[in-house]
This record gives structure tokens, sequence and C-alpha cells, in this order.
């Protein structure tokens, strides 16, 4: 994934998009995941030292990578482990406000 | 040496007689476990044997000739004669249950007919327990017809709580999963979903299907997602919130 995580960030650097990550790993390996593999998105730690609730809980997540696409307004657009289609939804997502007369 | 040798039984013999009856293990569950052990000490020397391949196809970067294979067959053609030494008889259902769990997944022939033994002859076995957490899985290995037909009858049949309650997700997964959440058809096969969840009360029951069906209602496409507090991998706290106005990608990801 990340090569493809990685290009997107690129790809929609000035437009309304942002790729967030919750990472699950101990801090260490995800510092050091980030630096190996030139990550170059922000991310949660989704269960910081010390703190009781972990995001991905919350979230119901149980199978990773999972993917929400939300829109600006913070709706749910995708939510599922396919990035391809999350990437799908995601920019036509940004399309649509770019273009918004577009829209069919 | 010989004649000492042949008197140790009798001199064993009034010791034994005050130990606890031994009747509470049946020639059928002696024979099971016997067979289960073996098969697990073959795996076990399988595992070994994959470690080395590994460790030496990473020190030498290329992959060595003859990698290990994990070779049940013995113990298929073993655990099926077992089933049919006690065939018909609930004897008969942990060697079943075995092959279907071990058999089926591996597409071995005796896998499939273990399946076809249980469903002809032990639907009411409550040694189908073993097998709950695994019928959705039938639809890989079976077709999805034949799988559902299974369930039917299991659904009927079955005496177990948690039989009856994965049996009846296979029935109605493909409606929880794709029909409208305001639909009458969707709702009904909520409420009867969630009336066997929560009398099965089980861990795994709740964190796959009760979980499922949460999930798609509270993080259903169209519903404003939670709003998330923390901080980065830096250390630096941020939200969610803050990329209002923005498409947002949320990856919950980890480097494994």
């Amino acid at each position: 994934m990340y090569p493809h995580e990685r290009s997107l960030v690129i790809e929609m650097k000035d437009k309304p998009f942002a790729l967030i990550g919750v990472n699950s790993d101990p801090l260490e390996n995800a510092l050091k995941a980030v630096k190996e593999n030139e990550l170059n998105w922000r991310s949660f730690q989704n269960q910081p030292e010390g703190s009781k609730k972990a995001i991905a809980d919350d979230w119901k997540v149980r199978g990773w990578p999972t993917i929400v696409v939300l829109d600006a307004e913070r709706k749910i657009r995708y939510r599922g482990h396919n990035g391809e289609k999350a990437t799908e939804v995601a920019k036509e997502l940004v399309e649509g406000m770019l273009h918004p007369a577009d829209k069919p | 040496m010989k004649a000492l040798l042949l008197l140790l039984p009798c001199l064993a013999t009034p010791q034994q007689a005050q130990e606890p009856p031994k009747s509470e293990v049946s020639p059928a569950q002696a024979r099971y476990d016997r067979l289960v052990q073996e098969a697990s000490e073959t795996y076990q020397a399988w595992v070994k044997e994959i470690r080395a391949w590994s460790k030496e196809a990473e020190e030498t970067g290329e992959r060595p000739p003859n990698q290990p294979v994990l070779d049940y067959s013995p113990f298929y053609k073993r655990f099926l004669s077992a089933a049919d030494d006690f065939a018909e008889t609930e004897d008969a259902v942990p060697f079943l249950v075995w092959l279907v769990k071990n058999g089926l997944p591996r597409r071995a022939p005796e896998g499939s007919l273990a399946l076809e033994r249980i469903e002809q002859n032990h639907l009411a076995s409550p040694g189908l327990v073993e097998l709950a957490s695994m019928l959705p899985n039938l639809v890989y290995y079976l077709d999805k017809e034949k799988a559902t037909q299974l369930a039917a009858k299991l659904e009927q049949a079955t005496p177990s709580i948690k039989v009856k309650t994965w049996a009846t997700y296979v029935l109605l997964g493909d409606t929880l999963r794709d029909e409208p959440i305001q639909s009458a058809k969707y709702q009904e096969a909520r409420k009867a979903m969630m009336a066997l969840i929560e009398k099965a009360n089980d861990r795994s029951i709740n964190r796959s299907i009760r979980d499922e069906i949460l999930v798609r209602e509270e993080f259903a496409v169209g519903k404003v997602a939670p709003d998330i507090e923390g901080i980065d991998l830096d250390g630096v706290a941020f939200k969610l919130s803050d990329y209002h106005g923005k498409v947002v990608f949320l990856d919950f990801w980890g480097d494994w």
C-alpha cells in the first residue's frame, strides 16, 4: 500500500484532500516505518502510551488496513478494505468540489 | 530378566485396581486423542522444517529447492477410517469435525466427504459446536447454494445455540450486509439475528456478527463520522475536525 498512498498524497497535494493515518504499531516501529518508507502523511497514534482508549476500537475496526473516506462535512462516503475503491471515491468527491457544475 | 518382566504385571495389578477406573476415556476418545497428537507432531515437525527453510532462504537470498510441504494426507485417511468404525454414532463426530476443519480448507476430498456424513447423520450432534464459527467460511469451500442448504438444515436441527447463531448468520448475512437499513426486510433479519446473539452470549459471535451489524449501522455511508482527538507520531495533538472542508482518506494502517 505504501507506494499507492505516497503517490496519492503527492497527486492530491494542492487539492482539498488529506490522507490521515491511524497507526496501530508500537511508536518506535511506526517511526521506523515512516523513515524507511518515506511516508508522507500524518498519523494519529491509535493508542498512545498510557491511553486507555484506542481509536480503532471506537471506530470498530476489525481488519487492517481499513479505509474510511469522509467528505468535506465528515460524512462517510466509503468504508472498507479496498484501497483502490477508496481512492476512486475520494477522487470523485474532490473533483465534485472543484467542478461542482460537472455534477450530474 | 525375562521372568522378572513377566512378574511385573502381576505385581502391578492390585495397585491398579485401587486407581480410579479408566473407563472415563472411551475407545473412540482414546483413538481420537492419539490421532490428534500424531497430527500435531507432524505439524510441529513441519513448522521446524519450514523455519529452517525460510532461514536458509533469508541467508542465501534465494529460495532453496524442496520447500517443505505439510502432508496431512495419511491423517485424512486415518481420521476417515476411524469415523467409519464409529459410523452413525456420536463417537464419529469428533473425527468428522477434525476432517472438516483441517481437510476442507486444504481441499482434501475427505473433508467434503466428512461434511456430507455430518449432513446425513449428525446434524443434531452437540459436537458440531466446534465447527460453528467456521460455518460462514463454508461458502468458500462449497458452492453458495450448498452452504446455504446446510446452514438451513443445521439451524433447524441443532441443539447448540452457537451453531444456530452461526447458521442463521449464513442465512441472513446477505440481507444484513446489503439491504437498506431502513427496509422492513433488514429490520426483520436484524431482530432475529440480535435475539440469537444475545442468547448465545459468546465473545467471538459478538465480535464478528454483532459488530458487523453495529459497524454497518454506525458507520454506514451517509452518517457523520465521530471526531478524533489524538496525537500524531511526533506527539503533537491534533483533531480530525481540523480537516473540515477537505475530503479525508482515513487510513487505519500498521507496518506488518
